[in-house]
């Protein structure tokens, strides 16, 4: 517990218990609710007159100068009081969130007042259509929605920065802006007929195209050229430029289950939820199996936008037949846009937004990131996601990468390297005289770039492998083991599958999918490839002249990490500081071993380097690491957290838990003063949405980045989702409250089933294929169970069609939005992924005891 | 007034009193941890420069003039207002101690091949987006590890390791002025040099005052704009150019440093511009060096900065009247050695940090004789 001045973490906690601790005696009948409300209104009256009677008397000390003994304790008191007042104000306002809402509401006295949809209204919606079409309306919201989903978080990620952090703040703000939209459309009296639903639907496939312009268009306008985005830029960024897509999608989900409803004379929210989501699944496959590897984001916005006028056209070719325009308005609006995509190269154009005074020599997109080559003043830059890869001419970067960890041995057989296949570090290598030199790059792009711009090695040495360097050690490493196992003793084929050096030059462990790479787990397979003295070596961010505190955090868990599986590990300060670790050797006389072994360099030798130097800025950054950091583990991701915190770190003082712990509030807020219908779609939405984020990650970790694995994964997940809301349809019996328990009950059993296989998987050697089909399963039969739930609480909650459409479609959306933040940003890199499923289960736990105890709405 | 009226105004009431006394804590926080009245340390010390108002002390060391009620801080994070007496939280506590050659500075023209012991406290009056060192630039002394080193223990360790130079560097030497004149003091008087690396941003009088103990200062003249100096390095242009006609005038050695980042400061007129401001100010033999720009902190979506831009800016630096203009950061080129500007020879040849050649006998050019403008012993 660090040592701070003011005791936030005590009061809140207090606070929280004493307000749980009296809502529990209102729900158990010892007090009434008026009672309750009466004892924390007394508090907050107490700590408003404390808090404010010690700012007075601050403010008159400070202000004249008036030297007061007890100042900077009544400053404690003060702020104490200040926080418990903040919290009280929470739970005020939560008790009271009518009083306010009503505020803004207009009585009969020419005041506003709730509007309530009358029967009438509902029959004279104008526009009729039937059978299959019907089915199309909310297809067509869900293709949209999900296309533009995976279109534009995939671009935001590319102009922002893309870490767990910021892919679950975008994931978390799309879902929580849908919800909201949903949410808004609950008390609207005029339901849009089909002419404005149909609107509202060519609107939101025309929205991401602007949205995307927006993106690239605002970029170096708002946050100053190359500078990396802060994260209050980050939240604010995303909220408003996903706000018009977001409210009007989730809007339209209200109006359409209204409109639905309407037309079939009964309840058809589940209906509409099942159509939408088949939609999302269709979008899924077309965009992450197919457009995503033909065109760019722009193309592809436009493809989406005509697949969409044609569904609208389907929708409404009689109305044509009967002269009617509106549809010939839309086909003219999608022409005149995918002239624009044809003719004017719009993602070129975008890209110079994001690139000011540098010449687009490629452009790609490819499954794992966008790949950009600039030009400027005869240098080409390589960018992925708009971080920079390299440029030409980076001499320093490519020989300290190379020769710290070549130069400690004679390098005379195979060397593996990890990134950095077309930098130059190649070349580098191919200084010794190796046998063999293994280049392995995840993304094919890449090596496709090295052949545009003639960057590959021509040495037959060197040998290009496309894929995640996991895969490839893992067949080593069985291979060497088959090998051994059946006895054959063939030097040469065993010879070929071991490396005398490893290099690993892919960025800083930010995100989940890169920590992979400096795992314990990772260092001992490369340790099983590697000769006896062989040498890896590994490079994070540079620390400059000093390290500062949480940048040693995350070199402490790297030397940890790497000491648990080599005998020596050494820090090598330089362009970034580089990790040497072998079970040999190792020395900070980089510019004597280069001397000694006549390889000749521009920069890693004697007259760059003073060894004398090197030594004294390497102990002092080995002096201060820390022997007691935790060790960074596949399934518990250390350094991906400790990465994320030196990241936060550059906002300056801005804390991690200043996000977390506003989520948890959310949380208890939502549980508390929510019916038992809507703790129910909240728990299902965050339930649903942790495990199968966690199982993908699980997958990655074990079996490396496939991406094919994780489309296929996202898809049954959506695929399970209709035939949840189908089989609850055809449910003969009756639909109660207690079923949405028990089916809660089911959703904490399949989270501890996969519990379980996970820890099976972690521990044995299961084949891929099993594993495959065990996770599928698991992944469908919780998003059945969410869409079962989706359905019971639709019949189960009382109040008009939207009003129940918008209510559990935003607590499901609230909840996955909560479980994207909380499980990507915080409990898989904090608890790791275990225990994280563990806390997930906890959480529902929790939630099916609210459940219990409330009422159904 | 009725009752949820009245709750409502008090909420109002108590959010607005904490928002005014979040901005009072902003300086004291720091000093949570030390006993309620003395919110100093043992590495305090009274300002050199500073001066009281009405409205608070005002700090007179650099042009942010900050002026600070009783306990808060200064920009730089390094000044405390206690009992209206400003003090420096940065005097005998370096976080960052080093022995560098002097050439990584860089200074081409100031004893070379020598050792500089180099160095530097927490804080910076500037927040470059770009700053190298901004784990020390942008924390308080109160956040960095730190060392015990009074000004004559510097002067110790700098005599014990054979350097024949203190460098006042790493992050901005200005913040921590009062720890700088009282080494330098010592060690004129023991005869060790001084050398101050600094954005220059510091105000006129506490600069006289420092520039009579100091032999050679390196410039960051970070860009030629006022825009760029406040987007780039949250600064001010004017008070730079003014230091370095203030150092001139004072006598000591300058050399001056131009880092070009493409998209910031990478225009190629204004480099002109710049080059014919320093020629007009009799600064054409202050050798220039253009520095490549390496992504890093908040500027990471950038690339370096191309050779040919480097390249092109000398030419223009060269053609402007600059006389000696060196290219920083690109190992294998040549332009780091020293040409005679008479007779075009190379007087010092230079690769890395190493002296190949030096063909500079009495200050002069061995081969023509022409002065060439330094302290070469």
């Amino acid at each position: 517990m660090p040592d701070t001045p003011y005791s936030l973490l005590t009061i809140s906690v207090l606070g929280l218990l004493v307000y749980g601790f009296t809502w529990l005696l209102v729900r158990l009948g010892f007090i009434s609710g008026a009672g309750q409300r009466k004892f924390w209104n007394a508090l907050l009256l107490i700590a408003v007159f404390v808090a404010g009677t010690l700012g007075l008397i601050l403010a008159f000390t400070v202000n004249y100068k008036i030297n007061f003994p007890l100042t900077n304790r009544l400053l404690v008191w003060h702020v104490d009081f200040g926080i418990a007042l903040g919290l009280i104000a929470i739970f005020h306002f939560s008790n009271h969130i009518k009083y306010y809402l009503n505020i803004f509401k207009k009585t009969d006295n020419g005041h506003k007042q709730e509007k309530k949809v009358s029967h009438e209204q509902l029959s004279v919606l104008p526009g009729h259509i039937q059978g299959y079409k019907l089915n199309l309306l909310p297809f067509s919201l869900g293709f949209i929605a999900m296309a533009t989903q995976l279109i534009l978080i995939r671009e935001f990620l590319a102009v922002f920065y893309g870490n767990e952090l910021t892919i679950g703040i975008m994931l978390a703000n799309w879902m929580l802006l849908t919800g909201t939209g949903a949410y808004l459309n609950r008390r609207n009296a005029k339901q849009p007929g089909l002419k404005g639903i149909m609107m509202g639907l060519f609107l939101l496939a025309i929205i991401p195209v602007l949205t995307l312009f927006l993106l690239y268009w605002l970029r170096n306008r708002i946050l100053p050229v190359g500078s990396l985005p802060g994260i209050g830029q980050i939240i604010t960024g995303t909220a408003v430029l996903l706000a018009p897509f977001c409210l009007l999608s989730g809007w339209l989900f209200g109006a359409l289950s209204f409109y639905l409803s309407e037309i079939k004379k009964e309840n058809n929210i589940s209906y509409t939820y099942a159509w939408e989501t088949i939609g999302s699944i269709a979008a899924g496959i077309l965009c992450s199996m197919i457009l995503i590897f033909l065109f760019e984001p722009f193309q592809n916005m436009f493809i989406v936008l005509i697949i969409n006028t044609i569904i609208l056209f389907l929708i409404s070719w009689k109305e044509i037949a009967e002269g009617k325009k509106r549809f010939y308005i839309y086909l003219l609006v999608a022409v005149i846009f995918g002239f624009t995509a044809l003719f004017t190269s719009p993602d070129r154009s975008a890209m110079r937004f994001l690139y000011p005074e540098q010449v687009i020599k490629v452009l790609k997109d490819t499954p794992y990131g966008k790949l950009v080559v600039t030009e400027k003043a005869g240098q080409l830059n390589f960018f992925d996601n708009n971080t920079l890869l390299f440029t030409t001419n980076n001499v320093i970067l490519n020989e300290e990468t190379v020769h710290y960890a070549l130069l400690q041995r004679n390098i005379t057989g195979n060397v593996l390297l990890i990134g950095g296949s077309i930098s130059g570090m190649t070349q580098e290598c191919l200084k010794y005289p190796l046998k063999r030199l293994d280049c392995a790059e995840l993304n094919p792009g890449i090596i496709r770039l090295g052949e545009t711009f003639n960057y590959l090695p021509a040495d037959p040495r060197s040998k290009m492998y496309s894929g995640d360097a996991r895969v490839l050690l893992n067949r080593a490493v069985h291979k060497k083991s088959e090998l051994i196992s059946v006895g054959r003793s063939d030097r040469k084929e065993l010879d070929s599958l071991i490396y005398e050096a490893i290099i690993l030059t892919v960025p800083d462990p930010s995100t989940l999918q890169i920590n992979r790479l400096y795992t314990v787990e990772f260092f001992k397979m490369c340790k099983s490839v590697l000769v006896e003295q062989g040498i890896i070596t590994l490079s994070l961010t540079s620390t400059g002249d000093y390290v500062g505190n949480d940048a040693l955090k995350i070199q402490s868990t790297m030397y940890q990490t790497l000491k648990a599986v080599f005998k020596n590990v050494m820090v090598i300060p330089g362009e970034k500081n580089y990790f040497l670790a072998s079970d040999g050797p190792l020395t900070t006389a980089v510019s004597m071993l280069g001397a000694k072994q006549g390889i000749e360099n521009e920069y890693v030798n004697e007259f760059y380097l003073d060894d004398a130097s090197i030594q004294e800025r390497s102990a002092n950054i080995m002096q201060r690491i820390s022997v007691a950091a935790p060790l960074n583990l596949d399934f518990e991701p250390v350094a991906c957290y400790r990465q994320l915190h030196y990241w936060l770190s550059y906002q300056g003082n801005f804390n991690f838990y200043m996000l977390v712990i506003p989520l948890l509030i959310l949380l208890l807020v939502i549980g508390l003063r929510s019916s038992g219908i809507t703790v129910a779609l909240f728990s299902a939405g965050l339930s649903s949405f942790s495990l199968e984020i966690i199982l993908i990650l699980t997958f990655q970790v074990i079996y490396g980045y496939v991406y094919l694995a994780t489309g296929i994964f996202i898809t049954f997940f959506m695929a399970g989702l209709a035939p949840g809301v189908m089989l609850a349809k055809r449910y003969t019996g009756k639909l109660t409250f207690k079923l949405l328990i028990l089916l809660q009950i089911l959703s904490v059993a399949i989270l501890l089933f996969s519990l379980g296989s996970i820890f099976i998987f972690k521990h044995f050697q299961i084949p891929i294929l099993t594993v495959y089909v065990i996770f599928s399963l698991l992944i469908i039969s919780i998003a059945m169970i969410t869409g079962a739930q989706f359905h019971i609480a639709s019949v189960l909650k009382k109040g008009n069609i939207q009003q129940t459409a918008a209510e559990i479609y935003s607590a499901d959306l609230v909840g996955s939005a909560i479980g994207a933040l909380l499980v990507n940003a915080w409990l898989v890199p904090f608890f790791g992924l275990v225990n994280s499923l563990l806390v997930v289960a906890g959480v529902i736990v929790f939630a099916i005891l609210l459940m219990l105890v409330k009422r159904q709405t | 007034m009725e009752r949820r009226t009245f709750i409502a105004s008090g909420l109002v009431t108590a959010a607005c009193l904490l928002c005014r006394n979040k901005m009072l804590m902003a300086g004291l926080n720091e000093f949570a941890d030390v006993p309620p009245d003395s919110p100093l340390w043992k590495w305090s010390r009274e300002a050199y420069h500073y001066k009281v108002t009405p409205r608070g002390v005002e700090c007179t060391n650099c042009p942010n003039a900050c002026v600070l009620k009783r306990m808060e801080t200064s920009k730089c994070r390094n000044r405390i207002n206690v009992k209206d007496k400003l003090y420096s939280l940065a005097y005998g506590n370096p976080c960052a101690v080093h022995i560098d050659p002097i050439e990584k500075k860089p200074f081409f023209h100031f004893l070379p091949s020598s050792s500089a012991f180099s160095i530097a406290t927490a804080g910076c009056n500037f927040a470059c987006l770009n700053c190298q060192n901004w784990e020390i630039s942008q924390k308080s002394p109160k956040e960095t590890v730190n060392m015990d080193l009074m000004p004559e223990s510097v002067v110790e360790a700098c005599l014990r390791n054979k350097c024949e130079s203190i460098a006042y560097t790493y992050s901005e030497p200005t913040v921590f002025y009062e720890y700088v004149y009282d080494t330098a003091r010592i060690a004129r008087a023991k005869g060790v040099k001084n050398v101050y690396k600094s954005n220059g941003f510091i105000n006129e009088q506490p600069l006289r005052m420092l520039s009579k103990y100091l032999d050679a200062a390196n410039i960051d003249l970070k860009g030629f704009t006022e825009d760029t100096y406040l987007k780039l390095n949250s600064g001010k242009l004017a008070p730079v150019l003014r230091t370095l006609q203030v150092l001139k005038e004072e006598g000591v050695w300058l050399e001056i440093t131009n880092l070009i980042i493409p998209s910031w400061t990478d225009d190629l007129n204004i480099i002109r511009d710049m080059c014919k401001w320093l020629v007009a100010n009799k600064l054409d033999e202050c050798p220039l060096h253009f520095s490549r720009f390496s992504p890093l902190y908040k500027l990471t979506q950038l690339p370096a900065t191309p050779i040919a831009t480097l390249q092109r800016a000398r030419e223009i630096a060269l053609n402007a009247g600059m006389k000696f203009v060196y290219v920083g950061n690109v190992p294998g080129t040549n332009l780091e050695n020293t040409l005679c500007p008479k007779c075009k020879k190379t007087v010092v040849e230079r690769k890395g940090f190493v002296l190949i050649q030096n063909n500079i006998v009495d200050g002069k050019c061995r081969f023509c004789g022409q002065q060439i403008a330094g302290v070469w012993s």
